[in-house]
């Protein structure tokens, strides 16, 4: 943990930097397609509204092989008169580097955190590599609260399309509103502004070396910021549009890693989420204004069958971890058609916290417990868009505010299955009815 | 005549009363021995059940998918076997004591002979253990990823890694105990070997059409689905 997370030639390049007053982060790998933009986007941002201060926009790369770091190295500056400014703009620093450690979008932030760190930096912007929707208005959006209003954390808030993030709006966001009383609705966004403060907070912690270093990255760090004491905020940043994700990712792979990671957070956080009830609403900077989303194709058929299968094969195994109550349910729903097809916020409330209390209490391989789940979020994911197809952007945040109050509503249940570790049917005095 | 057939008599009753009587209070020992070591054992038996039924070992052997298998095998408690277990070491333990009642040299070479083996036999039971243990992940991780990746038949993937598994296990086990020798691991790598050329030769030489039109399917399918393509965070 002691090593630096950068190589010698990248140490070589911040002492030459010497000092930045806002540092933007950009981790990497193989998006050099797209990172030419974010990195304009950046630099314009910095230099347009943060005119007086010294930027710096560093890339963090994973071992791209196809050219990121050079498109980086060749992104030009923003034409200042085509932004329509009055004074042209100051260039700003940027370089591209390697990090060490683990493969993952953990390990770049951590090289990030700590370039920030040594050159001083006031506020540190971090930004995904893949956005094509990403503006110069997002460096302003995210660096002024730390800058200017001494905020510690700014999460994003975008406006997505309903069939984009959901495990964001199915487990994610109700999950981590119900059980540390913040609502911040993207946990996991990707883009956030950070102190120096609670950069050098991140940077003390052992966790670079575990699944965190991978995809648990972002919530860890909502997580961390909300249940220590730092002043946390939103910030409004439109639509977020990425490059065409690669249809070879590993879904089950990545739903362990978050989940993993949150259920994890739950044991350490545990005597703070224990004693919240409710969610308190988390200030929201910036204007917001409608846009138009690409549509986005699914097949929920295809959603369904899998839902099914894991409820014809995975019964026994899901026996051991759900009581016999919302087996039935789950049996149920399988046998509805799929015009039909539904998995009530109650039984998906009970399944998520019957999940989080058997990886406590290891009621199997954690692993192999979290990737049992995937067909249970698959019929979540399948429900969902059933029932907000006809609906527009207003009502479908209407529809989540009715499940993140059943995840509040249901959180006593949580607390039993979390004391108790039992699956059987809970008709005890002190098991929540259902 | 008689007084001699008599005499003969009398003498071969007096021998086997003498013969008795040297016999008899080894008797006597090993017959009071034998009925003490089975009180014992009810005891213990007794003891050990209330101690594994506090501990609670039948819900973790649940847990770590031991009680499946024993089911499989009529044995509906964990707990129960181990009770079994340790009543039946009281009575070995008799059965020794009762031997060197009876015949102490005798028991002395049996007891030598037990103590050489019962590192075999610790191994071999811990070997065999961990291969039931082992051969419950391993299926389980099987239907798993099989159903995750919509293959057919999952729950017969899954029990066929739990037989390829116990069946690794139980021959290392045999061959840690020395039984069946070499003929029982050579027999083992035939037919292994044998099934694997199997394999290889159908889908190397007889199949490779159909396996390379399964991939490309399966490539071009991922290719098309939508869900593929959802930012899911």
């Amino acid at each position: 943990m002691n090593a630096p997370p950068l190589s010698a030639e990248a140490m070589a390049r911040l002492a030459t930097v010497g000092h930045a007053d806002i540092v933007v982060g950009i981790p990497s790998y193989q998006n050099a397609r797209t990172i030419g933009h974010v990195v304009q986007a950046a630099q314009a941002g910095l230099a347009k509204y943060f005119p007086e201060a010294r930027g710096v926009v560093m890339n963090a790369d994973g071992g791209s092989t196809d050219g990121t770091p050079a498109v980086v190295a060749h992104a030009a500056a923003a034409d200042s008169s085509l932004l329509l400014l009055r004074q042209p703009l100051r260039a700003v620093q940027r370089f591209s580097a390697p990090y060490h450690g683990l493969p993952g979008k953990g390990s770049a932030f951590r090289s990030i955190f700590f370039a920030a760190q040594r050159l001083g930096a006031t506020a540190c912007v971090v930004l995904d590599a893949d956005l094509r929707s990403v503006a110069p208005e997002w460096i302003q959006l995210l660096a002024a609260p730390v800058v200017d209003r001494g905020v510690d954390f700014v999460a994003p808030y975008y406006l997505r399309h309903k069939y984009d993030g959901t495990i964001t709006n199915s487990v994610v966001y109700p999950l981590t509103r119900a059980l540390y009383g913040r609502r911040i609705r993207q946990p996991i966004g990707g883009d956030f502004g950070l102190s120096a403060r609670l950069v050098r907070h991140y940077l003390e912690q052992d966790v670079w070396e575990t699944d965190v270093a991978r995809y648990g990255i972002d919530i860890w760090m909502t997580t961390s910021a909300i249940c220590g004491d730092f002043a946390v905020c939103q910030s409004f940043l439109g639509a977020k549009i990425h490059d065409p994700k690669d249809p070879s990712a590993d879904l089950a792979g990545m739903l362990t890693q978050v989940l993993g990671t949150v259920f994890r957070l739950m044991d350490t956080y545990e005597p703070i989420w224990r004693t919240i009830d409710g969610s308190r609403p988390v200030p929201l900077f910036g204007f917001q204004f409608g846009v138009g989303l690409e549509p986005v194709p699914v097949d929920v058929a295809a959603m369904v069958d899998h839902f099914r299968r894991g409820v014809r094969d995975l019964d026994a195994l899901w026996g051991t971890i759900f009581p016999a109550c919302d087996m039935a349910g789950l049996r149920a729903a399988a046998g509805l058609p799929i015009d039909r097809f539904a998995l009530d916020d109650d039984l998906w409330v009970r399944l998520v916290y019957g999940l989080a209390a058997g990886h406590h209490h290891r009621v199997m391989d954690r692993d192999q417990l979290l990737r049992a789940c995937l067909p249970l979020y698959m019929g979540r994911v399948a429900s969902f868009i059933q029932e907000v197809a006809t609906l527009d952007a207003a009502q479908v945040e209407e529809r989540l505010e009715q499940l993140c109050a059943a995840f509040e509503v249901g959180k006593a249940y949580l607390r039993y299955r979390w004391a108790s570790g039992s699956v059987s049917d809970d008709a005890g005095a002190d098991a929540p009815a259902r | 005549m008689w007084s001699v057939v008599q005499e003969v008599l009398l003498q071969a009753w007096h021998q086997f009363v003498a013969q008795c009587l040297t016999v008899l209070p080894n008797l006597l020992a090993s017959l009071f021995l034998l009925l003490a070591g089975l009180a014992v054992s009810v005891l213990a038996g007794g003891i050990a059940r209330v101690i594994l039924r506090r501990a609670g070992l039948d819900r973790r052997a649940d847990r770590i998918g031991l009680a499946a298998w024993l089911e499989r095998v009529g044995v509906l408690s964990l707990t129960l076997v181990l009770v079994r277990a340790v009543q039946a070491l009281v009575v070995l333990v008799t059965a020794v004591l009762v031997l060197y009642a009876l015949d102490d040299t005798l028991a002395t070479d049996l007891v030598r002979q037990f103590l050489l083996y019962l590192p075999r036999l610790i191994v071999a039971v811990v070997l065999f253990a961990a291969g039931v243990v082992f051969s419950s992940f391993a299926a389980r991780g099987a239907l798993i990823g099989a159903v995750n990746l919509g293959l057919p038949s999952p729950r017969l993937l899954a029990a066929s890694t739990r037989t390829a598994v116990l069946l690794l296990a139980g021959v290392v086990t045999l061959d840690q105990i020395g039984i069946g020798g070499t003929t029982l691991s050579a027999a083992f790598l035939v037919v292994l070997g044998g099934v694997t050329l199997a394999a290889a030769l159908a889908v190397g030489l007889g199949s490779q059409d159909v396996v390379r039109r399964w991939h490309e399917e399966r490539r071009q399918a991922a290719r098309d689905d939508p869900n593929a393509r959802m930012r899911h965070w």
